[in-house]
């Protein structure tokens, strides 16, 4: 069978385009934005989710084996910051096989689309998930406006 | 327990079911000594009532399922409600009854204990 050259080439091309099609639509099916947004790329430890609550901000962060002592909750002008360590030696007298778990040490500092009131900055930690109440300052609540007819 | 005939011959078990949630594979560590295998891993958020931990033919299964509120004004979404799931083919030498288990702050810690028979035993060396 005589085949030109540029038959071979063609055929090269649907494949890519076909590989390209398939890719596309395995993107669209596995990694679907969530909720719209798709900033999972930023992704760090500790996973953390952001909530605008109208009046206060809640952010959510899990932060597996870490107690109220090993986790340090800062705000220094209107930026949050979360850090800590997690024990990183293999417990006494045992040898290690496999260590998935990281990070050992971790920072992430977050800023706030308004400004918060520094003063009633709350967080509290449960079954390793660590969650910070943040208040909006007055000026940045909503508020409902009286409409008068005249 | 991971004999030929079970590498050779894998039954299906159950059927495959679909599920709504999200799978997440967590990270663990796995540590051994003379007398145990111990294995930690982070599942965060997971309750004691929503984890279940069993073995099933040889197979060490951990599931724990996270759930909680996902309001609409996410500012900034990096994780969502999912089911934690994981499991270990376990070898001949541990003890499957003497298995134990705990949840602490988000992390799971299961303890391995080994056979008596494979543990190393001091011989004691007597004088004719």
């Amino acid at each position: 069978m005589l085949r030109r050259w540029s038959d071979v080439w063609n055929d090269f091309d649907q494949t890519l385009a076909w590989m390209e099609g398939v890719r596309r639509q395995m993107d669209r099916t596995f990694s679907g934005p969530a909720l719209g947004l798709d900033l999972r790329a930023s992704r760090g430890f500790p996973c953390t989710n952001l909530v605008d609550e109208g009046n206060e901000y809640i952010l959510r962060a899990e932060v597996p084996g870490l107690s109220e002592k090993d986790i340090k909750v800062t705000v220094h002008q209107d930026v949050l910051t979360l850090s800590g360590a997690r024990e990183s030696e293999a417990p006494e007298g045992y040898t290690t096989h496999r260590r998935e778990r990281q990070p050992l040490r971790f920072s992430r500092s977050f800023s706030f689309p308004s400004r918060v009131d520094l003063e009633k900055v709350k967080a509290s930690v449960k079954n390793g998930v660590l969650t910070v109440h943040l208040a909006k300052v007055e000026e940045a609540q909503p508020r409902q406006i009286a409409v008068t007819t005249e | 327990m991971t004999t030929e005939s079970n590498l050779t011959k894998r039954q299906e078990t159950q059927p495959e079911v679909t599920r709504s949630e999200r799978l997440e594979t967590p990270p663990v560590d796995i540590f051994e000594n003379q007398n145990e295998i111990l294995l930690v891993a982070d599942m965060p958020g997971v309750t004691k009532e929503d984890l279940q931990v069993r073995v099933d033919k040889g197979v060490l299964v951990l599931e724990g399922k996270k759930t909680f509120e996902m309001p609409k004004g996410l500012l900034n979404c990096e994780t969502e409600p999912c089911m934690y799931t994981r499991s270990f083919s376990l070898p001949e030498t541990i003890d499957g009854d003497r298995i134990s288990a705990k949840l602490e702050l988000g992390v799971l810690t299961v303890h391995l204990p080994k056979r008596e028979s494979v543990k190393p035993r001091q011989i004691q060396v007597t004088g004719g």
